[in-house]
């Protein structure tokens, strides 16, 4: 579980560290008691419509062209 | 192989989608562009950066939906698919895994109905090139707008997954929805198998096949699969789900990671994003501008101009070809219009550009006899090739058509005076003659007089002749 | 420090130049600053080069623009061109943003001078700003003391009469309760009034970007020149930013459940003595009933640390950030090492947890009772500002406590936050209102929470407030007497 806990958050992770993140899960499920509804909440008037999306043009600026990035050693 | 073999294959087909601008930022979509001179704070996941939704992409993607007769969700959601990798700036992908674009489609191959679980817009990924034992990442390609397309498993064969994706191929060029190149990577294609068999209970699990570069990567990945899989389930073995990569120089697939060890992607709906809503008007208007599709247009060749099936296929393999021939196919008969394309046109490059009329007009001087065939090919050879007027071409080389009388009737004069022994086998009867005549004058004309006024004079004059004997 | 009226008004009469003022603030943060300690970063030549520009500018005649001059200071999770942003984590040290967050932008076209940026607790998360990589920020009114967090340094700065504005991020009550705690206004907009672009996410769906300072009316133009659709952030609202609303009629509401989790007794006394003086101008205070604020923790702890794993796995160090120069075999572990390195321990705990909360797995799905209870509390909101205009409640259980004395590793951390967090989950506007000092000279504030979009209504309320009660924001500029 830690394993996949480690891939997922790419942080290394003690045991104590995971102590703590079910205390506060547990502290979590005592105090946060109710339904579960996972649709993200809508108001209509937020919605995005095609009008006021971006125009498909592109910038005519460069930023920072050319940086080199690497991963040492990519498996 | 065994009798009684169920062979499903589904296909999953990530799409470039022809914009200017990036999915979400302003950056060129130019992935020629020499390493990372295409990218922006957004597209390279600087912090604090946001998404700003590119609207051709949504429309490019509403008319994907609307060609494969999806039903289009007008709410759709735009959700973060989370996972570590170099190549994906934010440590997520925005993607549309909730609630897609579009829903249930379907696209029909010689008859089969293929159905379209789903199409919904995504963005793309940076490329990494392993070098030196480092892995230097471009990220140019990252967040170029994507359409993903999930076929149903109703494919049943590895030559009708092939068949699927020209089709699809073709259907997204015409709709100028995306250059679908396999090789420039515009145009890249998953497939999922499995093997069941009507007999036994042993069924096999599902395998995904990855990095199948080209149309025949993807039939032979498959058929390698069907054969591979049929050889364990014949000896009674297990195939568990697992993903398989195709190895071009071997001709093989090996196994890449096993499907039990579920990728989490932690999905939920991106905050950053309020959710989409195209309203009915928006749709149609996007559905009105769909250019006509290549099923139609070959239907309605077939019906209306007399094209067989094989000359249709020719013409709407490309764009171009199928443009120049629409344009000239009302000039002149069409299906003389289809073979000359083939003919002489078929390994030229952005006929788009060839003004019609050229064409037209090359075609309708040979068949009015102004131009032999062999005149006719060279000219239009050159008029491709200069982009100048066949009328010019024709006056450069000095090929127009003599039809003055005089001149027709002083080479038939000519001819019979210089051949007295052909004119002496026409009176006997012998009727091939007269083309020994006519092939005689017009190589005295070098070819420019009138074959018809030719001909005509001809026959006048050895009729006299007849009578006077 | 004056207020930004006054210092538009010299310049317009010639008695100051901009140069000048950017001068005095140099000096006044030279001298005081050392105490304090809120700006991690100054950038005095590029603002004095700026100042001089503004000065040509009016020199030949050009039109004054609305924030001329007037020294800004600006947190450091807010991007801008030309100097660094590290949200004060290792992990960002030296990192150049290379482009300028939107409300940032807006403040300098409308002629304001960015001077410096301001402490805060690494990538946001925390109260005290002792979460800070570099050093904690003291309160002006005692240095013993927090400024609260994580805008510690932005209220810092302005409650000690360093500079007449900062701006501040918000994702739980990052603005407010420092505001609270240093004695100055501190405002969160409507969710989606002030662009976030630019603004280091932590939670993007409670992120806003908001103003501190002394005096309400520079609070105002502040948030005017900022506001406003932007093209880059998605989340921004269209609706325009209405103008201050005067009382009038005004019914207030007064919640219980918030009262009882007061944990100091002056503050009690001073909401119950602010309520009073409103009755006796004529505004309804009336006492309601809303869910225990408690729960509105909850809620928080469910859906915030999720977003926030989300939002910072892109700082993985291949693009930018620190790079751990160990020996690794495979990207995840230079990438695992690069952020082990770099990040801090509570920035790292709320990751694990946010993941963990993403990943429900057959185990209570705490985030989907989140976002449904989430609901529920904005439509409670909803329903009780049908009845009444505004909220007013505390702004924090406490007043600023001790340096080194806050609850570890528990919801209870977040306790200092508990009259802040209902605003936040529910994108409603809210103000701290200071309100004096206590017994020990450490500031008190209020708060008063608005129906959605009615950011001119708590204006229009907290200036009848400031008139009447005689409470106001304490800046702590006592060690001079003359004005600039």
């Amino acid at each position: 579980m830690s394993r996949k806990l480690e891939r997922q958050t790419a942080l290394p992770i003690e045991q104590e560290q995971l102590d703590l993140i079910q205390k506060q899960l547990q502290e979590l499920g005592e105090s946060l008691s109710g339904p579960e509804n996972n649709s993200f909440s809508e108001d209509k008037s937020l919605f995005l419509t095609l009008d006021c999306l971006r125009e498909d043009r592109p910038r005519t600026n460069s930023w920072k062209a050319g940086m080199i990035f690497k991963v040492p050693r990519l498996r | 192989m065994m009798a009684g073999k169920i062979v499903k294959i589904g296909l999953e087909i990530h799409v470039q989608l022809n914009t200017s601008s990036k999915m979400f930022c302003s950056c060129p979509t130019d992935f020629a562009a020499p390493a990372n001179t295409s990218t922006c704070p957004v597209c390279l996941g600087w912090p604090g950066t946001l998404p700003s939704l590119n609207k051709n992409a949504v429309e490019l993607g509403l008319q994907t939906a609307l060609a494969l007769r999806c039903r289009i969700q007008q709410v759709s959601q735009f959700d973060r698919k989370n996972y570590f990798y170099p190549d994906l700036p934010k440590g997520y992908q925005i993607t549309q895994h909730f609630r897609p674009l579009g829903l249930d489609g379907e696209m029909n191959i010689k008859n089969r109905r293929i159905k379209i679980n789903r199409v919904h817009l995504e963005e793309d990924a940076g490329k990494t090139v392993d070098q030196n034992g480092e892995a230097l990442i471009d990220y140019n390609r990252a967040g170029i707008p994507l359409v993903e397309i999930v076929t149903g498993p109703d494919i049943s064969s590895p030559e009708e997954a092939r068949e699927f994706l020209k089709e699809l191929r073709l259907l997204l060029l015409y709709g100028n929805i995306s250059d679908c190149s396999m090789e420039e990577g515009s145009l890249r294609c998953d497939a999922n198998i499995s093997l069941a068999f009507t007999n036994s209970g042993n069924n096999g699990g599902r395998v995904e096949l990855k990095n199948l570069n080209s149309f025949q990567a993807l039939s032979r990945a498959l058929q390698y699969e069907i054969e591979r899989q049929t050889d364990i389930l014949d000896r009674d073995g297990l195939i568990s789900p697992e993903t398989r990569g195709w190895e071009e120089q071997e001709q093989k697939t090996y196994f890449l990671r096993s499907k039990e060890s579920g990728e989490d992607y932690r999905y939920f709906p991106d905050p950053d994003l309020p959710s989409l809503y195209l309203d009915e008007k928006e749709i149609k208007r996007v559905e009105e501008e769909v250019p006509e599709s290549p099923a139609s247009r070959i239907q309605r060749w077939q019906e209306d101009l007399g094209l067989e099936e094989e000359e249709c296929r020719f013409l709407i393999s490309r764009k171009d070809r199928a443009w120049l021939f629409e344009e000239v196919a009302f000039l002149t008969s069409p299906r003389e219009v289809a073979r000359w394309i083939k003919e002489n046109l078929a390994g030229k490059k952005n006929l788009d550009r060839f003004p019609p009329q050229f064409l037209a007009e090359t075609i309708k001087m040979v068949e009015n006899g102004s131009l032999n065939s062999t005149q006719g090919k060279e000219v239009l050879e050159l008029s491709f090739q200069q982009k100048k007027d066949p009328a010019e071409i024709v006056r450069e080389k000095g090929w127009e058509q003599i039809s003055q009388p005089e001149y027709i009737e002083d080479l038939v004069l000519q001819v019979l005076e210089e051949n007295p022994e052909a004119v002496k086998d026409f009176l006997e009867g012998k009727e091939r003659a007269l083309r020994h005549l006519m092939g005689k004058a017009m190589e005295r004309s070098r070819g420019q007089a009138n074959p018809e006024m030719v001909r005509k004079e001809l026959q006048k004059k050895l009729r006299e002749q007849q009578r006077n004997e | 420090m004056l207020t930004v009226r006054e210092l538009l008004l010299r310049q317009d009469k010639g008695d100051i130049s901009a140069e000048e003022i950017i001068s005095e603030c140099q000096k006044e943060v030279s001298i005081r600053d050392p105490l304090i300690k809120g700006f991690i970063y100054t950038s005095w030549q590029r603002a004095r080069e700026k100042a001089r520009q503004i000065d040509q500018d009016r020199a030949r005649g050009g039109d004054r623009p609305p924030l001329a001059g007037i020294p800004v200071a600006i947190k450091d999770n807010l991007a801008r061109s030309g100097e660094p942003m590290t949200c004060c984590s290792r992990f960002l040290k030296g990192f150049y943003p290379g482009y300028t967050a939107t409300a940032v932008s807006r403040l300098e076209k409308a002629g304001a001078i960015i001077i410096g940026r301001t402490n805060m607790d690494e990538l946001a998360m925390g109260s005290s700003t002792e979460n800070s990589c570099y050093f904690p920020t003291h309160n002006p009114h005692n240095p013993d003391y927090v400024p609260g967090g994580s805008s510690g340094g932005a209220a810092a700065v302005v409650g000690g009469g360093l500079v007449p504005l900062s701006l501040g991020s918000e994702t739980g009550g990052s603005i407010r309760q420092p505001a609270a705690f240093c004695g100055v206004y501190g405002l969160r907009p409507t969710y989606g009034r002030v662009s976030r672009f630019g603004l280091t996410a932590y939670a993007s769906s409670l992120d806003q970007v908001g103003p501190l300072s002394g005096n309400l009316e520079d609070l105002w133009l502040v948030l005017k020149e900022m506001a406003g659709p932007d093209e880059l952030d998605a989340t921004t609202l269209k609706e325009p930013l209405k103008g201050p609303e005067d009382p009038d009629d005004w019914r207030i509401g007064l919640p219980r459940e918030y009262l009882e989790h007061i944990q100091d007794p002056e503050i009690s006394r001073r909401v119950q003595e602010i309520a009073a003086e409103l009755e006796k101008a004529g505004v309804v205070v009336e006492e309601i009933s809303l869910s225990d604020p408690t729960r509105a923790l909850a809620i928080y702890s469910s859906i915030v640390p999720a977003e926030a794993s989300s939002n910072l796995a892109r700082l993985d160090g291949i693009r930018y950030g620190l790079q751990s120069d160990n020996n690794y075999e495979t990207w995840e572990q230079f990438i695992r090492e690069n952020r082990g390195k770099g990040l801090g321990e509570e920035v790292r705990n709320r990751i694990i947890l946010g993941t963990k909360l993403l990943n429900p797995e057959g185990e209570e799905d705490f985030l989907a009772r989140g976002q449904q209870a989430r609901r529920e509390l904005k439509e409670e909101m909803q329903a009780i500002f049908k009845e009444f205009d505004l909220i007013l409640s505390p702004a924090t259980p406490t007043p600023s406590f001790k340096m080194g004395s806050s609850p570890e590793h528990s919801l209870q951390r977040f306790m200092s936050d508990i009259f802040a967090i209902p605003a936040s989950l529910t994108g409603l506007p809210a103000l701290t209102v200071p309100a004096g000092l206590n017994s020990k000279k450490l500031p008190l504030a209020i708060q008063l929470m608005g129906p959605w979009g009615s950011e001119g209504r708590l204006l229009g309320l907290a200036r009848l407030l400031e008139r009447i009660t005689g409470y106001g924001p304490v800046v702590n500029d006592t060690e001079r007497e003359e004005p600039l």
